[in-house]
């Protein structure tokens, strides 16, 4: 019996256990497979992901300051310790999921059993409200360590304050306490709002208690206690709190526009659904309400579809905000202060987490603006809602926990009865309402792209390669921002960042237009475009040793050419790493010549002409404009205005109108415009891309007009990318050159003159009819659709090019029906990659209409489709159609550089990579002032220093960015041989801060330890 | 169940406390409604238009601040509103009123919130008099 009982009691704990397992259940039956993919990063090396938390600079993609990710610390030493006893990668997961599984629940049940004493089917409730909801959906899918670290964290704070303010433990041990908390709640750091979440619940407890206890001791002792608990979980958390706070104040804008930082969309996005109806029924992540627009069905979330259609879901997510009013109604007197800290959290959680939603979204909106720093909450529902499934739980258990009491009061126990019920029907109603969450349906195992992964072994093998091949950074191909693989993985980052700790360079989603980005894109670009000379230059200035080709992913990049895939290279299963080595390449390099790019914007464009000794300089830097003999010194690159591009690019960027379309262009003709600072002699370069397809043959002289007077540019030389001539004296002022191109008609019989020449189109019943009409001289086509749903006139390109825009231009005349419309569809051998459909205005006479088309860059082919579309009238559509023509756009650079004699000396560096944030270095044969590039990412924080003692006369070196993206500093004065450090300064401020955590922790644990042997 | 049922609670008890509360409060009620009619008039004829659109939504928030000093509602009184709009806006939703429901979700929110406010300042002027009573100079007073 006594047993029995003993296991009574501890039943409701035993229970409380067993929903921590919860991670079992999604991986029953699944095999060897990882949760993995999207945001989802478990990594492959969980080892090297684990010592990269201890730098706040991270070399992915040139480098980024990693200042937050450090917080991640905690959350992967849990992955490393079950990793290093040798578990395998699968049990590694399962053990970190339930870890954080066990912990929320545990924590809530600690809290439940502080608030809700001799309860414990009651407690059960708490817990089973706070740790299986619709938010928690989203936090789980992705495994979000900042949401787990604060719903773990938040019960157990409030339980310690709860404990201390009625004295149930001692100062030391609350000590303790707190410094656990800390670390639990150290994830949250990653993304710092969800840390000042984490504050804001306090403060919201706090204010309740000051209001049930105005007495000034109460008020006093309840400071104290806030004080010890706050305290020592900031000091736990120092470590990566300094280095944030000093990326955060240095970086981000404190007060301002959210606009200026590109935030306003996002937000708006993020709240287009969360209204208040939503928000208060836990239904606000956006990617609920992405659906596809032909079929109706969820883009991402598959189980949405049941919450907004099925009665008993629609049902269940009202019921709990009810009850939830209900018991702010009906309060028990002896929990004032837990009533008003959870009404406080459900009203501000609420008003919060709607974000920019009318009509308190505008509150919302101006705090965005007004107050410093509050473009940090720029996911509102998901920093917010914490606050409201806390408040949830504590008010549904406290109306039950009310009611019992009463029941139990008036001996009623008929009323303790369906109490009993309700509250299981609750507890199972909750589970049945949670079942994504309680069976993994959060990672879509029945999709295609669902979180279940299992990775081929020779990923496996790579990793153990990348181990030790460590020279040069590698760049991955195809080019997609997101790598979707075809044995399901998904990622938005290179799969070598979950690989190795190798430095890699991809097509960054989240920040397309950083310098390094462009660089990156241009890079693509050029090896896409088969420029082969090219890429090499702008490999050696990212310092690229590999090009790692994926032929598992799917992508539409064409393949890689076959110049990179002769090269040397190693191969597991579908991976090759291709040895794109240049001998010049290295990460930190002296150099002998500066030039200066005119405009500095199209350094991406410009660094692929360059030299390997050249370093592209930004004419504006002020410190740059400090080295002495700079402008004498240095060589100019100028990129001259192309007049057919900019005609694209102003087509393509301005919003879509009838005023640019409504004439016919000339493009026969291309002219450069460009300014010259200084009579001075440049040398012309053209790029060398399909020149032929516009008349002018690469080996010859070229024919040019030159201010309105023609000329001829001799050759000097040429390579696959660029054709050099000779030097040409330029007087200062604005100059035009001009290009005569003889630019084929790619389109056969668009005259209609010789009759038809075009595939008959269309779909659908009904009538069509092609006539070739004659007036005058000239024939055009007619096309008449009855009834039919589309008749078209189909022109396939003879050639086409992906990598160039088009010009497509013709007449035509509405006799009446429909608009006339032109189609432009680009096909692949099994899909349509994209239409743009230009829908001509309804004018009854002969008109012109001209646009351009942008292709996707993939193997393909072109249509154009003059149409005839459906009109519900019997009398159907007729349109005339005549003098279609496409052109090819010409899109080639032309640049001017100019060279002087260097004037720099070049000695020989050699270099060590310690860590991310620190390299040592030597520099040897330094003959006078030079440079020393660092081909990192710039940041004013990187710091390059002579080491040895012998070097005292050097002066402080000038730093600044070059080569478009990276670092450089001018040495006036060194001696010719000497030992330097280059280091990123807040890796300081995080060691200081590791040291201030560590002590914290120290000094607690001495306390306790101390307190408990007296 | 009867047995358990308060004097206070009796049907017909209730009805009196509701009639004796009317009649008490009969001038500031009907200076409530005329307050409100005054509103909806002035909504109807567009005023202080462009410069501020008098919504129903501001009309009924005036209505409930004002309920406040006028009829000296309590936060219990604005969480019972809150619970009204709730079910109302549950019964919208579930058939489908979307539009509806959101307004009545909104409304219920506002309450809530009036309802959170008002328990804080009920909290306040309440422990002030407490903390007053608990003084030697008071208790000797009483």
């Amino acid at each position: 019996m006594k047993v029995i009982n003993k296991l009574f009691k501890f039943l409701p704990l035993l229970v409380v256990i067993l929903m921590g397992f919860v991670p079992l259940v999604w991986f029953y039956g699944k095999g060897d497979v990882l949760i993995n993919g999207v945001d989802t990063n478990f990594p492959l090396d969980p080892v090297s992901w684990f010592l990269k938390r201890f730098f706040v600079w991270n070399s992915t993609n040139g480098g980024i300051d990693f200042s937050s990710s450090t917080a991640g610390l905690f959350f992967h030493l849990i992955q490393i310790i079950p990793f290093g006893l040798g578990l395998s990668l699968q049990q590694t997961q399962i053990i970190s999921l339930v870890f954080w599984f066990l912990l929320i629940v545990l924590s809530a049940y600690i809290l439940a059993r502080i608030i809700l004493p001799k309860r414990p089917l009651i407690q059960l409730l708490f817990v089973v409200l706070y740790s299986f909801n619709t938010y928690l959906f989203n936090t789980w899918e992705n495994i979000k360590v900042a949401n787990l670290s604060l719903v773990a964290s938040v019960p157990l704070v409030l339980s310690i304050l709860i404990l201390l303010r009625d004295k149930r433990i001692s100062y030391s041990e609350a000590a303790l306490y707190s410094v656990l908390i800390g670390l639990i709640v150290s994830g949250s750091g990653i993304n710092p709002s969800y840390f000042i979440s984490f504050f804001l619940i306090i403060f919201l407890f706090l204010l309740a208690e000051f209001l049930t206890a105005l007495d000034r001791k109460s008020i006093l002792e309840r400071i104290k206690d806030f004080l010890l608990v706050t305290v020592l979980i900031v000091l736990v958390n120092f470590f990566w709190i300094l280095p944030t706070a000093n990326f955060v104040f240095n970086n981000v804008a404190l007060t301002g526009s959210i606009d200026k930082l590109g935030f306003t969309n996002w937000i708006d996005s993020l709240s287009k659904n969360t209204s208040l109806l939503n928000v208060i029924r836990l239904q606000g992540a956006w990617d609920w309400y992405a659906f596809d627009e032909k079929t109706g069905l969820p883009l991402y979330i598959p189980y949405a579809l049941n919450y907004f259609f099925r009665l008993p879901f629609v049902v269940f997510s009202l019921l709990i905000p009810s009850l939830v009013f209900l018991s702010l109604l009906i309060r028990d007197k002896r929990q004032k202060s837990l009533y008003l800290a959870f009404g406080l959290m459900l009203v501000l959680g609420i008003f919060l987490g709607v974000g920019t939603y009318l009509p308190t979204g505008m509150v919302f909106r101006w705090l965005a603006n007004n107050v410093p720093l509050f473009t940090l909450f720029r996911s509102p529902w998901y920093i917010f809602t914490p606050l409201v499934i806390l408040a949830y739980a504590g008010l549904v258990s406290l109306l039950f926990w009310k009611v019992d009491s009463v029941f139990e009061k008036s001996k009623l126990t008929l009323g303790k009865v369906a109490v009993f019920l309700a509250v299981s029907v609750l507890i199972v109603g909750n589970f049945l309402y949670s079942y994504p969450l309680v069976t993994g349906k959060i990672f879509r195992p029945a999709k295609q792209d669902n979180f279940y992964v299992k990775f081929p072994a020779y990923i496996f093998d790579a990793r153990e390669w990348l181990k030790k091949e460590n020279d040069g950074r590698i760049v991955g191909y195809p080019d997609d921002e997101i790598e979707n693989f075809s044995w399901g993985y998904i990622g938005i980052e290179s799969i070598l960042t979950l690989v190795s700790d190798r430095e890699t360079l991809f097509m960054p989603l989240n920040a397309p237009d950083a310098p390094v980005a462009r660089l990156i894109k241009q890079f693509y670009r050029t090896l896409k475009k088969h420029q082969v000379g090219a890429s090499r230059a702008l490999a050696a200035k990212l310092n690229i040793r590999w090009i790692f080709e994926k032929k598992d992913q799917e992508s539409l990049s064409p393949k890689l050419p076959s110049e990179i895939t002769n090269l040397s290279s190693k191969s597991f299963g579908d991976w090759s790493f291709y040895d794109f080595k240049d001998s010049n390449s290295s990460k930190i390099y002296s150099t002998r010549s500066l030039v200066f790019a005119y405009p500095h914007k199209e350094g991406a464009r410009l660094l692929s002409t360059l030299e390997a000794d050249d370093l592209l300089v930004n004419p504006e830097d002020t410190v740059a404009k400090r080295i002495p003999k700079a402008f004498e010194g240095s060589g100019r690159i100028i990129l001259a205005e192309n007049s057919q591009e900019k005609d694209f690019s102003n087509f393509k960027y301005l919003p879509s109108k009838l005023s640019n379309r409504l004439f016919l262009r000339d493009l026969s003709r291309v002219d450069f415009a460009f300014d010259i600072l200084e009579d001075d002699i440049y040398k012309p370069v053209l790029e060398r891309y399909q020149l032929e397809d516009f008349g002018i043959t690469p080996v010859d002289n070229l024919e040019v007009e030159v201010d309105g007077e023609s000329a001829i540019w001799e050759i000097d030389k040429i390579s696959d990318s660029y054709v050099y001539f000779k030097q040409v004296k330029f007087l200062k002022g604005t100059h035009e050159v001009s290009l005569n191109l003889v630019n084929k008609k790619l389109i056969v019989g668009g005259d209609f003159e010789h009759g038809v020449s075009f595939e008959k189109g269309g779909y659908g019943e009904g009538k069509e009819e092609y006539t070739i009409k004659e007036e005058g001289s000239e024939k055009f086509l007619s096309i008449l659709n009855i009834k039919k749903a589309d008749v078209s006139a189909d022109f396939v390109l003879s050639s086409f090019d992906p990598f160039t825009p088009y010009y497509v231009g013709l007449r035509y005349k509405q006799v009446y029906g429909n608009n006339a419309t032109i189609v432009i569809g680009q096909n692949t051998k099994d899909t349509l990659v994209k239409a743009q459909t230009e829908r001509l205005p309804n004018y009854p006479e002969w008109s012109k209409f001209s646009f351009y088309y942008e292709p996707v860059e993939t193997d393909s082919t072109m249509k154009v489709l003059l149409n005839a579309p459906f009109i519900n009238d019997p009398l159907g559509t007729k349109i005339f159609y005549d003098d279609l023509e496409v052109y090819k756009v010409f899109a080639n650079n032309l640049m001017f550089i100019k060279r002087n004699e260097p004037f720099l000396s070049s000695p020989k560096v050699e270099f060590k990579k310690v860590s991310p944030s620190f390299y040592e270095g030597r520099v040897e044969g330094a003959t006078g002032p030079h440079v020393i590039v660092f081909s990192e990412n710039y940041s004013p924080d990187w710091e390059f220093s002579p080491v040895d003692t012998r070097a005292p006369e050097m002066l402080k070196p000038l730093h600044f960015s070059a080569n478009f993206y990276a670092n450089a500093w001018y040495i006036e004065i060194a001696p010719s041989k000497y030992r330097f450090r280059i280091h990123y300064r807040p890796q300081q401020i995080f060691w200081l801060g590791t040291v201030i955590s560590v002590i914290a922790i120290g000094a607690t644990s001495l306390i306790f330890i101390r307190g408990k042997i007296k | 169940m009867k047995k358990s049922l308060r004097r206070s609670d009796h049907p017909q008890t209730i009805n009196k406390r509701w009639k004796s509360w009317i009649v008490k409060n009969q001038f500031q009620l009907t200076i409530f409604n005329v307050f409100l009619i005054l509103l909806v008039l002035l909504r109807s004829a567009g005023y202080f238009q462009p410069f501020i659109e008098l919504t129903i939504n501001i009309i009924f928030l005036s209505a409930l601040i004002v309920s406040t000093f006028l009829l000296d509602a309590k936060s219990r009184a604005f969480f019972a509103i809150a619970v009204i709009f709730w079910i109302i806006a549950a019964v919208l939703k579930i058939i489908n009123i979307q539009v509806w429901a959101e307004r009545a979700a909104l409304y219920s929110f506002e309450s809530l919130t009036l309802g959170i406010l008002l328990s804080i300042f009920e909290r306040l002027a309440y422990q002030t008099k407490d903390y007053r009573m608990s003084k030697p100079e008071y208790k000797n007073r009483r």
